[in-house]
């Protein structure tokens, strides 16, 4: 109990951002990693459509 | 867009940039290439049944799933830098280099290139011998053995080497943005298993509530591990120098993060759960005992085989232990407290030297321990999903999430570091 009372204060003692900034950067983050995996995912069904044209 | 105008404008930003997305689609048309006689589809099983495999195979870009030629990928790299660190402790020497400015990290980055070559060539073998010989290869003779060892090998040196060069004339940290790319690579397949399980032949009602829901889990996920990375415990210092007779003074603080050692805990911990597995199956022993289930994280939080998840306790200590351990490696209260005393700060009510260096223990102590709470609760993350609705290991759940996001955020701010000038009136609005 003493352990989960320090804990607690420990965690009202730091420093974190605030909810609009926290927001903002996962949906920066979300549309950053959406975007790129989109153009990989057209890179590598390239690559295949590529390798087995090659193959064959 | 006003960000994006901002640095098409700025040539050399611009080509850098340039520079860096053609290497890393180049490393990823790489991943796509198979390598000649392998059974391709050798470890889509294995990898399916073994979190910490499927956690390797994210982290190559799929390269081992498909194995490609790209299979080893950064990850040879990034043993390679963990092990050094872990040197540091042993030999002092190396200790000495790491803190010998620009110069000694320059020589550090060299064995870590150097090691990470020799762990490459040791992994291939390892992978084309012992897996080899239980199907790995076509044909287990001598030379596919030596050439499929060569290819690995020779690929996951030249991905190393790119990323040092992105670091030095593109942008952001080369070694990351390939490991980004590598995860990046594995969404859509994450989407397609997430639209199979929950969205396929649903009523429009059920498609557009589990949508919702699947978004906002996701958001949230998101957000947290941003929360967890930014997130700190700030000492105030004040500082107070005699310059040219005059005592000047100031203060600032001395940050310690809630994460420090990033993801490094939790690959420590799967890799150390992992290795009974993997060397019972390069020995090509039976791993459906008991014990073997229990190591293995996929097989956590199954309603049907409860007593696996024994496994959870073991891997949350372990994320416990390697948080402390590594943190010990980076910061060094001793070494913290004698900076103090070397540039004349001093934390507020604390006698510099001894008192200074055991306070920041003191603090450091929560703080990490807070810190592993959280991590656990991200690295448990895709062994609930896998054990309650049977999901695959997902992409973006777990580790990757921490790079992601620490990448992501990492390469934003050197970006908006380039175009600060112009970036006064709206700082941090890349996104």
């Amino acid at each position: 109990m003493n352990l989960l009372n320090r804990l607690k204060k420990e965690y009202a003692t730091l420093y974190t951002p605030d909810k609009e900034s926290v927001l903002k950067s996962a949906a920066g983050v979300m549309v950053s990693s959406a975007v790129i995996s989109v153009i990989l995912f057209g890179i590598s069904t390239g690559m295949t459509q590529l390798i087995g044209l090659l193959i064959k | 867009m006003r960000t994006l105008k901002l640095i098409f404008r700025k040539k050399n930003l611009r080509n850098r940039l340039l520079l860096t997305i053609l290497i890393l689609i180049g490393i990823q048309m790489a991943a796509g290439i198979p390598t000649p006689g392998v059974n391709v589809d050798y470890f889509k099983q294995i990898i399916e049944n073994n979190g910490s495999m499927s956690l390797l195979n994210i982290l190559s870009g799929n390269g081992l799933g498909q194995l490609s030629i790209s299979m080893l990928s950064v990850s040879p790299y990034i043993t390679a830098s963990i092990i050094l660190q872990l040197l540091t402790v042993v030999f002092p020497q190396l200790e000495e280099i790491q803190k010998d400015g620009e110069t000694g990290q320059e020589r550090m980055k060299l064995y870590t290139i150097i090691l990470g070559a020799a762990l490459a060539l040791m992994e291939a073998v390892g992978f084309a011998v012992g897996f080899g010989r239980q199907g790995l290869l076509v044909e287990y003779k001598w030379y596919w053995v030596l050439c499929v060892s060569a290819i690995w090998t020779v690929v996951a040196i030249i991905i190393t080497l790119l990323g040092e060069f992105i670091e030095k004339k593109g942008i952001g940290q080369g070694i990351s943005l390939i490991l980004l790319f590598n995860i990046l690579s594995s969404y859509p397949s994450d989407a397609m298993t997430l639209y199979q399980k929950f969205l396929k032949e649903q009523t429009v009602g059920n498609t557009v509530i589990h949508l919702f829901v699947i978004l906002f889990c996701i958001t949230l996920l998101f957000s947290f591990t941003i929360y967890v990375q930014e997130a700190e415990k700030r000492i105030p210092v004040t500082y107070s120098q005699k310059l040219r007779g005059r005592v000047m003074s100031g203060s600032s603080y001395f940050p310690i993060k809630l994460i420090p050692g990033t993801v490094v805990p939790i690959i420590f911990a799967s890799s150390l759960m992992t290795m009974p597995t993997l060397i019972a199956s390069i020995f090509g022993k039976d791993t459906k005992y008991w014990i073997f289930n229990m190591l293995n994280n996929m097989k956590w939080f199954d309603r049907d085989h409860p007593s696996y998840s024994v496994g959870v306790i073991i891997y949350v200590f372990l994320i416990f232990a390697f948080s402390y351990f590594y943190t010990s490696l980076i910061i060094n209260p001793v070494d913290v407290a004698n900076n103090f005393k070397k540039s004349g700060g001093m934390i507020n009510g604390i006698r510099p030297g001894k008192p200074t260096s055991e306070y920041i223990e003191n603090q450091m102590k929560y703080t990490i321990a807070l810190g592993a709470i959280a991590l656990s609760m991200i690295a448990l993350v895709p062994c609930i999903l896998a054990g309650l609705f049977g999901l695959n290991r997902l992409a973006f759940a777990g580790t990757s999430i921490i790079i992601t996001v620490g990448v992501i955020l990492d390469t934003r701010d050197k970006i908006l570091a380039e175009i600060q000038p112009e970036m006064k009136y709206s700082r941090r609005s890349i996104f």
